[in-house]
């Protein structure tokens, strides 16, 4: 199989004392789609940030982001200025406030096309120019059909439209397509469709997920909502508190879980045919910064947590792809895959 | 747009109209106009006699409904020193104040802005630290204290500029140093968190995660942003230098409003003193209105009712 798009290896970010992630490994293929999951403060959106190195200011990371053959915790300014928006591009939280109020749609379309498309980005000053009178027109006509792309009904009036004049469903298309203008080999969705309602937020996903399998693009796809990612991502990583806690084919996985917190997710979820007081919500809260020990971290609202919770949790092979951090699985039953037959996203340890 | 525009000339106008009450109320109410002036030596006839000449017998509302009438015409007596209709002697005053306002009002901002903007890029720095210590110097030095040092500097010991009036160019630059020092030392501050929230602002950083260059980022989205927080701090500002020029005036013996005021007070010359508090009022007014104006303008997003 082709070399792994992206490969995160043992990667953690601290904020002062607070690591926020803890020893991350995933990669991803091209053409494969992963979610990330986890509960609000899980380190969702510290990751994908940090994968275009944006951690934040203050922030330590360890370990490496390979994007290829480029170490991006490495890389020096210039080369991820060129990667973000261009290569990796990054759809960000809350599409609202992530628009320039004081520029029009079209305006803010065209700059980043100027700056970001394999199409017009070459030009030298670009950079600080931004683009002429003379690329106006096909800039225009670029970022229409990015609209379109992304879903848009009234591209026309959205183009001449300032961000606080648009609905939230339709400040979420045009972070979309704005994130497509760099044609990125991986995109990072960061919770794209979180505050819209059930029918925007497929029509949103499917234009997402067709675009990228088009061009046989990457998707990492972050979200809380399980049923959700089961109908769009192949793999599935689940965070807790900064740790992973369980990875591997989403489907597979959702019906099965391993790890108890999946578990745990899964039946805090409300499901269509679930009857009145069945949801479990999890007990308990994510541990403090200061509780985080190099144990797992979930034993503390576990079910099922034992004193040997306290060592450092295990990886627990299911199967080839599939691994779960829980020390109460057997450690035995299948020996770690052999590289070359199986899938390139199993997980690096 | 129309609407919002009209909803802030009329804020500026309840303003001026409380104003005008207000310094109404100041001259009758905190004592009786004829004592205060014509002195407590006074006799009781001359008291009679000075009521009746300016309708101080009649009762309140009837004088305000007059005081009223007459700032209507513009007539607000005459200046008791000189004899001249008081809003002549204001605006003969009003002249060399604005010509010595406007140009420190540039320089002010001319400095200020980029000094603010310098820190703000260094937040954390050294640079940003010496940057503070600067302002804090400029600003803490009493404008007073400053003026004379530069006279004393420019003047006496060098030779070079004139200390009096305002006859040349020459004789703008030290009390435009003066005010401009300590203005534009608070004015970088203001600018330097304005630009600070600019480039914080999660739309701003948005930009940057889209991969637009530092330096896009910073002038073309950050910027702006910060400019239009600066607006407002602006025109307060810009509506306080004519009251501030009072200290400098007075050292460099300025023939404008804040040395006129001085002056009247002492003479107890009531009619101008009116005009000036009025007058300063006003520019207060004026300059915020036109800030609010200039951000409907330039701000989108204040435009919104009305789109
Ligand atoms: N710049 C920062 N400085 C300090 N701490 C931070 C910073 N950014 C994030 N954190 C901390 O990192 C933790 C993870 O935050 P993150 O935003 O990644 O959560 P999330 O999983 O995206 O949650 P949500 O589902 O609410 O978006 C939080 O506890 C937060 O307080
Ligand atoms: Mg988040």
């Amino acid at each position: 199989m082709s070399q792994p798009l992206l490969q995160i290896q043992s990667f953690s970010v601290s904020f002062g004392a607070f690591r926020v992630l803890n020893n991350i490994h995933l990669t991803l293929a091209p053409g494969e789609s992963l979610a990330l999951v986890g509960e609000s403060g899980s380190g969702k959106s510290v990751l994908a940030r940090s994968i275009i190195g944006c951690a934040g200011a203050g922030a330590r990371q360890e370990g490496t982001v390979l994007f290829r053959e480029t170490n991006l915790t490495s890389a020096s300014d210039q080369t991820l200025t060129s990667l973000r928006g261009g290569k990796i591009s990054l759809m960000l939280q809350d599409a609202l406030s992530a628009l320039n109020p004081l520029y029009t749609i079209g305006r803010q379309m065209m700059e980043t096309i100027a700056l970001k498309h394999p199409a017009f980005a070459k030009g030298a000053g670009r950079a600080w120019k931004g683009f002429g009178r003379s690329d106006k027109p096909a800039l225009r006509a670029m970022a229409l059909e990015l609209l379109h792309e992304a879903g848009m009904d009234r591209a026309e009036e959205c183009f001449h439209a300032f961000p606080h004049q648009l609905s939230g469903g339709m400040c979420q298309r045009v972070m979309l397509a704005l994130a497509l203008a760099g044609e990125p080999d991986l995109l990072i969705a960061d919770e794209p469709t979180t505050a819209l309602d059930v029918v925007v937020q497929k029509q949103i996903l499917h234009r997402l997920t067709q675009n990228v399998r088009a061009r046989r693009a990457a998707l990492l796809l972050i979200s809380h909502d399980l049923h959700l990612v089961s109908e769009f991502t192949d793999r599935i990583a689940v965070l807790y508190a900064g740790q992973i806690m369980e990875t591997g084919p989403t489907r597979k996985l959702l019906a099965n879980p391993r790890h108890p917190y999946t578990r745990g997710l899964l039946e805090a979820m409300p499901k269509a045919n679930t009857p009145k007081g069945s949801l479990r919500p999890i007990a308990g809260e994510v541990p403090a910064p200061w509780e985080r020990d190099q144990g797992c971290l979930f034993r503390g609202r576990c079910p099922k947590a034992l004193a040997g919770c306290a060592l450092p949790p295990q990886e627990y092979v299911v199967e080839n792809g599939w691994a779960s951090f829980c020390g109460q699985l057997p450690h035995t039953t299948i020996p770690h895959a052999p590289s070359g037959g199986g899938p390139a996203y199993a997980l690096c340890s | 747009m129309k609407t919002l525009c009209l909803r802030a000339c009329g804020r500026a106008a309840v303003t001026l109209a409380l104003l005008i009450t207000c310094v109404f109320l100041g001259l009758h109410l905190t004592g009786d106009p004829a004592t205060l002036i014509l002195g407590f030596e006074a006799t009781p006839d001359d008291v009679a006699a000075f009521k009746l000449a300016r309708g101080l017998d009649l009762p309140m509302y009837a004088q305000y409904w007059r005081y009223l009438g007459d700032l209507m015409h513009l007539d607000l007596g005459k200046s008791y020193v000189t004899g001249l209709p008081a809003i002549e002697v204001f605006l003969s005053a009003m002249g060399p104040t604005l010509h010595l306002m406007l140009p420190t009002a540039l320089v002010t901002l001319l400095i200020g802005i980029p000094l603010g903007i310098v820190a703000a890029l260094h937040s954390g720095t050294r640079l940003d630290r010496g940057l503070l210590f600067v302002s804090v110097l400029g600003f803490a030095v009493p404008n007073f204290f400053f003026g004379l040092l530069l006279i004393l500097f420019f003047s006496v010991w060098l030779g070079w500029l004139p200390t009096y009036g305002n006859a040349s160019w020459l004789h703008y630059i030290m009390p435009i140093m003066t005010i401009a020092t300590s203005e534009a030392a608070i004015f970088s501050r203001m600018a330097r968190s304005a630009m600070l929230e600019g480039l914080n602002l999660p739309c701003v950083q948005a930009a940057y995660m889209r991969g637009i260059s530092r330096q896009r980022v910073i002038w073309f989205h950050a910027f702006p942003n910060a400019l239009i927080s600066l607006l407002t701090v602006a025109g307060f500002f810009l509506g306080t230098l004519t009251a501030g020029a009072v200290i400098t005036e007075n050292i460099f013996s300025w023939p404008g409003i804040g040395r006129l005021l001085v002056v009247s007070v002492a003479k107890r010359d009531i009619p101008v003193v009116q005009l000036i508090v009025l007058g300063v009022g006003c520019s207060l007014i004026v300059a915020n209105l036109l800030v609010d104006l200039l951000s409907l303008v330039v701000n989108p997003k204040l435009r919104r009712t009305t789109r």
